[in-house]
């Protein structure tokens, strides 16, 4: 047959067997055999970029490679010595691809040109379809990596859906490692981890692929080759490509007895600071391909928002609720509540925004003693009972004391001391801030709690707002108190001064114009009868006499009626309706003696209302009823006149008023036009507050 | 009688009971056994056979395998077991085994290749394969080898028959019968070992293109089913029904031949046709796009294919005599040469030793590697000449 017959024949077979290979490698191989085959040669070989790739011919792994190497396309007389043969006859032809390749046969006796033609159109043919099958490859391998990314792409959206719904952390880090441990088909487990500050690393967020392990929980000690203590010593990415090579340590140990082989992780960033890793690992070693490492970061990413967006989420609830504490208290100040209720407001917001136990207000006596004035406890907590106790001792209270400034005790020791009985109830740990009003220390708002933890760093600064508010309040009730206490005392200073008067008046003039009538009596006794315009005269002048000790006396009685101090209220007011122009119904309920100034009060009052009724009210008629209960005495006077007394204008009202508020009372009236007017007034009956120094 | 290095072949024709102890004792003619080779009939008792041969060889390294006919140097036989020893300190031999090798046969062939001594002092190396010819393309089994032993080290053996049934063929390894397995004996020698190859067969009218097939199994030849192009080409008549013995006497005498640039055409048995798919199965792979002839042969052709053989297989011996040849002879030209033929052979073989012994088996495929990459021959004979 003619040979070039026979070179196509052979070229045909070349290129079905070439052709029909998968892969680059298989068919480089079957180039080489085939050619072999074509050639009848002893030795075929491929090299490319100075490596072999493929070669028959030489037993395996004693291919020359250098002397292969050196073999060119257009060298004359190459030659190389294939060992049990001998010195061989070397044919090449170049390759298109891969670039710089060489097809090479060697043979005992040399080639044809017509097997020359054929080596070279094998050589054609080979390049050929390697281009082709890497160019395939290359497709393939870009689709799937289209493919992974659009995984990846649809995992991330997952995620950041579950992120953006503010589903609960817990939630998102076990969905996070689901995502992940799918992704990755190498991948048999995933895990989310914190790191902690005591050198520790608990699992958050765990998924195994052959599913029913429980990985969240899981809590190791750092150190040793493992992945999350590379990560954490690096902060970055780190893979561990066989974890039997390591065994010492606790959580390598966990690895494996979970069937961790190998594993790489990706550090957990937020804000910053280095929170925590992303780790996957595989049952099998050094299959994870390089650079998974560096793919956790997108979801690292989005595990890191999440978590800064729920610290976020707290931060601003807590926020809001000590804003929303705060501003119940700051009310309760501006309305002006009696302390006490300030107080107990107080320490129950601070109970149920802090985790604490209980809150203790108290007062720093000038003894050497502090008063609790406010107190709050968990309900199962039982605090003890007493008001008083002697500062002095290792607690919070006497430290705050000692220093004027903000104190904390983490554990309670055994000279905890007389204020610090709150061992027994179970308390451990306190926390102390001082309470300032204008500039001196008041007392102390103490928090303790049960825990074995310590309280938060910023307990102190969160209870400085509150103090400030006690403090506020403290300063306004003092105010006030002052503030009534001096009006109570202008007060009784003017009674004081009216009763001199009185006194002055009784003890000296209507004495002496007592003493000065019956002088004239006795003076007039003496005149004969026939002085009858004498008589007369000293008639007029005896009336005149009487008259303006009457005067006198009513000017003494209106100043201050001695029955009022003599006998109490209720004659008082008796002889005061009796006197009255207008009709007066009286309805006493007690007949006992009250507080000077408390009787006073009352008696202007009712005899202020008296008047009015008379001159403004046009009445016929007032009720007046009076009633001491409960500590408080109070008068109610309706009359049935004409209506539209106003406080503000000048009815004498006002001075009803500031003496009612001065005592501590309160004073209503109720005027409607047409209606008679109605005064309700309530006085505390208790001594007087003395000036505080 | 210590020799440092010595051939024996003994045999015994007929299943009898004592076949393989006398075979075995015939061939033990020397001390120091170090490989023994076995060819035995399916026709016996596998078994016993073996287990005879084990009781008086002891643990001699033991290859072998089931025969479409057996050669001795008594003559040819059909149910008779052949045994042939050798042994001496000039020679280190190494047994190997792969079994389940149907679907991974380069990978058998791979490691039943790294069977060699590693022996300085006996620089002459052969690898001696016996395998399951029904397994599939027994070229891969010598490219597996040849991958690992490159140029330097030839490959010569046979294909396991089954008197022609084509079911089922054994081979045998120390007391193991196996199938779908490649067995094999490196052997490292201080004496030459010479390997020839020889068909006989000539081609037939025009060739034709191999238009399409797969492996082992052609399609169509000139565009037209392959079966029918070949009985056509035959002038054989189309079967009214089926006819796969037809097919096969037909075929062991007209395998396909595909051609070589020099030399021999490389034949290719065909094994069978599918009379449905009208496809010819071959015993190795048909490339596609090959040119194949339709071979025939005739007595004469496959005598002196017979004494070439010998011949080129001498030739390594550079004039000494051999100790012994081992014939791998395709059952296709067996059956040309028929009964009285393959006396002849038989004869012509033995003449060529010089009174050596002779023993071999008539094979479903032959294995012979010297030169190059090829190694797998059919209708063809190998002989190995050990010196």
């Amino acid at each position: 047959m003619a040979s070039w017959a026979w070179s196509t024949q052979q070229l045909a077979e070349f290129v079905a067997s070439v052709s029909s290979c998968t892969t680059e490698a298989s068919a480089a191989r079957a180039a080489v055999e085939r050619a072999a085959d074509a050639l009848d040669a002893e030795v075929a070989a491929i090299m490319a970029g100075g490596e072999l790739l493929a070669a028959v011919g030489y037993a395996e792994g004693t291919e020359p490679v250098d002397e292969l190497r050196r073999i060119r396309p257009g060298v004359p007389d190459s030659r190389l010595k294939v060992p049990g043969v001998g010195w061989c006859a070397v044919a090449a032809a170049g390759l298109a691809y891969p670039p710089g390749a060489t097809l090479m046969v060697a043979r005992t006796r040399g080639l044809t040109r017509q097997e020359t033609a054929l080596l070279g159109g094998m050589a054609r043919v080979a390049a050929m379809t390697m281009t082709m099958l890497s160019v395939l490859d290359h497709e393939r391998a870009a689709r799937e990596e289209v493919e992974r990314l659009a995984r990846e792409q649809a995992a991330l959206r997952r995620v950041a859906t579950l992120v953006a719904k503010a589903v609960s952390p817990e939630e998102i880090f076990s969905a996070v490692a689901r995502e992940v441990g799918n992704a990755l088909s190498a991948a048999d487990f995933a895990m989310v981890a914190r790191y902690d500050p005591d050198h520790s690393v608990e699992v958050v967020g765990g998924w195994s692929r052959a599913g029913g392990l429980v990985l969240v929980g899981r809590r190791s000690m750092l150190g040793g080759q493992n992945v999350s203590t590379l990560v954490f010593e690096r902060n970055g990415p780190a893979r561990v490509d066989d974890h039997l090579i390591d065994g010492t340590e606790a959580l390598t140990t966990a690895a494996r007895e979970i069937g961790m082989r190998s594993s790489a992780g990706a550090p957990i960033s937020v804000e910053g600071r280095l929170w925590g890793v992303m780790i996957v690992a595989s049952a099998r070693e050094h299959v994870l391909l390089p650079g998974t490492e560096y793919r956790l970061a997108e979801f690292t990413k989005l595990i890191a928002t999440t978590i800064a967006n729920t610290q976020a989420r707290e931060e601003l609830r807590r926020v809001a609720d000590e804003q929303a504490a705060l501003r119940r208290v700051a009310t309760l100040v501006a309305q002006g509540a009696p302390s006490p209720a300030v107080f107990d407001a107080v320490t129950r917001e601070i109970g149920q925004l802090l985790p604490v136990d209980a809150t203790v207000l108290s007062r720093y006596d000038p003894d050497g003693y502090l008063t609790r004035v406010g107190m709050w406890s968990r309900p199962d907590v039982r605090l003890p009972t007493g008001e008083r106790s002697r500062l002095g001792g290792r607690n919070v209270s006497t430290l705050v004391f000692e220093t004027a400034q903000a104190a904390r005790l983490d554990n309670y020791g055994d000279d905890a001391g007389e204020a610090s009985i709150w061992m027994a109830a179970g308390l451990r740990s306190a926390v102390g801030v001082p309470i300032s009003v204008e500039g001196r220390l008041w007392g102390s708002v103490v928090v303790t709690s049960m825990s074995e933890e310590p309280l938060p760093g910023d307990t102190e600064t969160r209870l400085a707002g509150f103090t400030e508010l006690v403090a506020t309040a403290i300063a306004n009730a003092q105010a006030q108190a002052e503030l009534t206490a001096s009006r109570a005392r202008i007060v009784a200073t003017a009674d004081q001064t009216r009763r001199r008067i009185e006194r002055d008046l009784h003890d000296g003039a209507q004495q002496r114009l007592v003493t000065l009538a019956l002088q004239l009596r006795e003076a007039q006794a003496e005149v004969p009868p026939r002085l009858e315009r004498l008589n007369a005269e000293l008639d007029r002048v005896a009336v005149g006499l009487s008259s303006t000790l009457d005067e006198l006396r009513e000017f003494a009685r209106g100043i201050h009626p001695v029955v009022l101090a003599k006998e109490g209220l209720a004659p008082a007011l008796k002889t005061l309706a009796r006197r009255s122009s207008i009709r007066v119904k009286l309805d006493i309920r007690t007949q006992e003696r009250l507080p000077e100034h408390v009787e006073i009060a009352a008696y202007y009052v009712i005899s202020e209302a008296l008047a009015n009724a008379a001159k403004h009210a046009k009445a016929s008629g007032v009720h007046v009823q009076v009633d001491a209960t409960s500590g408080m005495l109070r008068l109610d006077v309706s009359d049935d006149g004409v209506g539209g007394a106003d406080p503000a204008r000048g009815s004498g009202l006002i001075g009803l008023r500031d003496r009612v508020e001065a005592t501590g009372g309160t004073f209503r009236v109720i005027s409607r036009r047409g209606e008679g007017t109605h005064l309700l007034i309530e006085l505390p009956v208790r001594p007087l507050q003395p000036a505080s120094g | 009688m210590p020799a440092d290095r010595w051939f024996g072949v003994g045999s015994c024709a007929g299943a009898r009971e004592r076949a393989g102890a006398r075979a075995v004792d015939d061939a033990l003619v020397h001390d120091d056994p170090k490989l023994l080779i076995v060819f035995c009939s399916p026709a016996h008792d596998l078994r016993r056979s073996l287990r005879q041969i084990r009781e008086r060889a002891g643990d001699v390294p033991l290859i072998g395998c089931t025969t479409a006919g057996e050669i001795a140097t008594a003559g040819p036989s059909t149910d008779g077991v052949v045994v042939a020893a050798l042994g001496g300190s000039g020679f280190a031999v190494r047994t190997t085994v792969a079994t389940e090798v149907s679907g991974n046969l380069r990978e058998a062939g791979a490691r039943v290749a790294r069977s060699l001594p590693d022996r300085a002092d006996l620089p002459h190396k052969v690898v001696l394969l016996l395998s399951d010819g029904l397994a599939g393309d027994q070229q891969e089994v010598v490219r597996g080898a040849h991958g690992v032993l490159g140029a330097a080290v030839p490959l010569v053996g046979g294909c396991a028959g089954d008197d022609l049934k084509m079911s089922r063929t054994f081979q045998l390894y120390d007391d193991r019968i196996l199938s779908d397995s490649v067995v094999a004996a490196g052997i490292a020698s201080n004496a030459p070992l010479g390997i020839g190859v020889r068909h006989g067969w000539r081609r037939l009218g025009e060739p034709m293109l191999v238009t399409s097939s797969t492996g082992n199994r052609v399609h169509t030849l000139d565009d037209r089913p392959a079966l029918d192009a070949y009985l056509k080409h035959l002038g054989a008549s189309e079967p009214a029904h089926p006819d796969q013995e037809g097919l096969a006497r037909l075929a062991l005498t007209h395998p396909l031949g595909l051609s070589r640039p020099n030399g021999e055409d490389k034949v290719r048995f065909i094994r069978g046709g599918d009379f449905a798919q009208r496809s010819l199965s071959c015993i190795a792979e048909v490339p596609q796009g090959a040119l194949v002839w339709i071979m025939e042969g005739d007595a004469r052709s496959v005598l002196e294919a017979t004494d070439a053989a010998c011949g080129e297989s001498l030739a390594a011996l550079s004039g000494r005599s051999p100790l012994g040849m081992i014939a791998f002879d395709c059952i296709a030209r067996r059956a040309v040469l028929g009964d009285g033929g393959t006396r002849s052979e038989i004869g012509r073989i033995a003449a060529m030793a010089s009174g050596a012994p002779v023993a071999g088996f008539y094979t479903y495929g032959e294995i012979a590697r010297t030169r190059g990459a090829r190694g797998f021959h059919n209708q063809t004979l190998v002989v190995l000449s050990v010196g």
